[in-house]
């Protein structure tokens, strides 16, 4: 599935969000391709916000299935599931 | 010129500059490889790096009014209040990554109040300032050019205006006009990472009166431009920056912003490079206005580099076995609460922001005023708090050089313990780094950066609507 990845601008995040990222990456291996939310052809975002404000969820593109995450309680193997809706 | 989008861009960008700066008595070559400046480069070149990073880009960059494409934050002129508040939670978030001024923000506000008030100021005279400023604006936004905010002039006897100053340089001025540009000819003092810019954007340092109609400009001036000289200034404790190491405390960045005194020896300035020249009308709304944007932004800044010196001291009561004390626990949440109290002030002066005639928005200035004013206090709070956290240790506590000497050695590391299993050597770099947040020139930037006390408390008088406070406590008093 190609996903596009969003991390809010991180003023005073509550947690690594790269970092996070990063093990969400390896959970998914090639299940997922990732790109830019500019880019076309993109089935879901995953937004990757360090507080509840999550600023940039409000501007994300109608019709795009989001997944937002705003701390990093879930495993990185639930947050594919998520994504792939295999939950 | 190519866009600077990367760290070594930003520094093969300074040794092309090739700026004339004088540190210690002595011209310094090259600024990229000496250690008195490479902190401040360092600090600098965050708001380079953040801008290409996708955990940061939201806040580190911004889709330009002039050309529609994606630049750097800092060369943005805000379009809105959603674009006032991220410029606060960029400055705090960058101050994460320093733990102290990077210095861009001076040049960001001095854009902003220029392409406000040379609107209005065209408006009023039929002068072509904005449309010459929107030109020279967008290069700076496609090359991606780090601009110092050039208003503090020396200023000499402060009971005396611009015009009556026994020598005039004290203030920066215009001694020749022809039909290509102008000369000047005095000096900017503090300017905030002046030998790491490419630019000056020069604003007249207060409101004029008609006679000092020569003071009153507004241009932007190359540092490497014929004629311009600067000076570096000494910072408290400088001298162990050039060892680095354990002893500088922040080893990678610096103490404030790394300022110097630019001396404008009859500097040409061609007139597409003028944004205002005589106009003393405009020189307070001007000052004013830049003196608010710029004051927004300390509780961002600060309130960052704030979190970093909470962080510090609670490792600090950790290593040292007090972590546990009820009063320690307090003062940390004390510190918390100040700079929290600095963040709120910052996002709400945002969050109240307005348009201009120009379209660029501007924040409240009454509260950004507030924020500044918690500043100049809410520091030296935070900074006796840490002392009182961290210890005596913080003014007596040995060298690296002592900590690694095979005769003293062990001693440092034996009565520098703590708690067990504490490694006496991380102990110290943790005191180092609350010392280097926390002494001299640290403090003094919260106290007069971006204006003394006072500049902020005569606002209270002008913008703090008296007489409906008068009213509405008449009014309930049921006075007749
Ligand atoms: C670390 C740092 C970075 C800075 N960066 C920049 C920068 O990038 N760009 C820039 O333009 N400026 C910069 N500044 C300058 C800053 O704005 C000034 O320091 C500030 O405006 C105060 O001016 P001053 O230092 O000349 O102090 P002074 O004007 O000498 O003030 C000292 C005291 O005298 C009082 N005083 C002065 N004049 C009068 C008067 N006429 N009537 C009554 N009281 C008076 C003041 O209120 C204050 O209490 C920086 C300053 C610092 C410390």
């Amino acid at each position: 599935m190609r996903v596009a990845l969003k991390f809010c601008g991180g003023c005073d995040p509550g947690f690594e969000r790269g970092e996070y990222w990063q093990a969400i990456a390896r959970a998914a291996g090639p299940e997922i391709e990732w790109a830019r939310l500019e880019e076309e052809g993109c089935q879901a975002v995953l937004l990757i916000c360090g507080c509840d404000t999550a600023c940039p969820q409000k501007d994300m593109p109608p019709g795009l299935r989001q997944v937002c995450l705003k701390d990093d309680r879930l495993a990185p193997g639930q947050v594919v599931k998520k994504i792939l809706q295999k939950e | 010129m190519k866009t600077i989008r990367t760290k070594e861009d930003y520094l093969q960008s300074l040794r092309e500059l090739g700026s004339v700066i004088y540190f210690n008595g002595q011209r310094v070559a090259d600024i990229t490889t000496h250690p008195a400046f490479i902190p401040h480069i360092n600090a600098a070149a965050k708001t380079y790096e953040l801008a290409q990073r996708p955990e940061s880009e939201d806040l580190a960059t911004a889709i330009s009014h002039l050309t529609g494409k994606r630049i750097n934050r800092f060369t943005h002129i805000h379009q809105s209040v959603e674009d006032l508040i991220k410029k606060v939670q960029l400055l705090r978030l960058i101050a994460h990554e320093t733990g102290s001024c990077f210095q861009r923000c001076v040049g960001w506000d001095a854009m902003n109040a220029t392409y406000m008030t040379t609107y209005e100021i065209d408006q009023k005279h039929g002068t072509q300032y904005h449309a010459r400023f929107v030109e020279f604006l967008k290069r700076i936004q496609s090359e991606n050019f780090m601009l110092v905010g050039g208003m503090t002039d020396p200023k000499g006897d402060r009971s005396l205006p611009p015009a009556q100053q026994e020598d005039l340089d004290l203030f920066t001025h215009v001694v020749e006009k022809n039909d290509k540009g102008i000369v000047i000819r005095g000096a900017k003092a503090h300017q905030t990472g002046g030998a790491n810019s490419h630019e000056i954007l020069l604003m007249p340092t207060q409101a004029m009166r008609p006679d000092d109609a020569d003071f009153a400009l507004v241009a932007a001036v190359p540092l490497n431009a014929p004629g311009v000289v600067q000076i570096f200034g000494r910072q408290t404790n400088d001298e162990r920056k050039l060892t680095g190491g354990m002893d500088a405390g922040n080893p990678d960045y610096g103490l404030v912003g790394g300022e110097t005194l630019i001396v404008f020896e009859n500097v040409f300035v061609p007139w597409e490079r003028v944004f205002m020249l005589g106009e003393t009308e405009f020189a307070g709304l001007l000052v004013e206005r830049f003196a608010t944007l710029h004051r927004q932004n300390y509780g961002g800044c600060k309130g960052g580099v704030s979190d970093i010196l909470v962080g510090a001291c609670a490792l600090a009561s950790e290593m040292q076995g007090s972590a546990k004390a009820s009063h320690v626990k307090e003062k940390l949440a004390e510190m918390m609460h100040l700079a929290e109290t600095l963040y709120a002030g910052s996002v709400a002066c945002s969050a109240m922001g307005s348009k201009t005639a120009s379209g660029a928005f501007y924040p409240d200035p009454l509260l950004a005023n507030c924020t500044k004013h918690n500043v100049t206090r809410h520091i030296y709070e935070i900074a006796r708090l840490a002392h009182d956290v961290a210890g005596g240790i913080l003014a007596t506590m040995p060298s690296e050089k002592d900590l690694n000497s095979p005769e003293v050695g062990g001693y440092v590391r034996k009565y520098m313990a703590g708690v067990k299993g504490v490694s006496p050597e991380n102990r110290m770099r943790i005191l180092r780094l609350i010392e280097n947040m926390t002494s001299g020139t640290a403090l003094v930037e919260s106290m007069h950066g971006a204006g003394s006390p006072q500049t902020q408390k005569v606002m209270y008088g002008r913008l703090g609507k008296m007489d409906m406070k008068k009213k509405m406590a008449a009014k309930l008093a049921g006075v007749q």
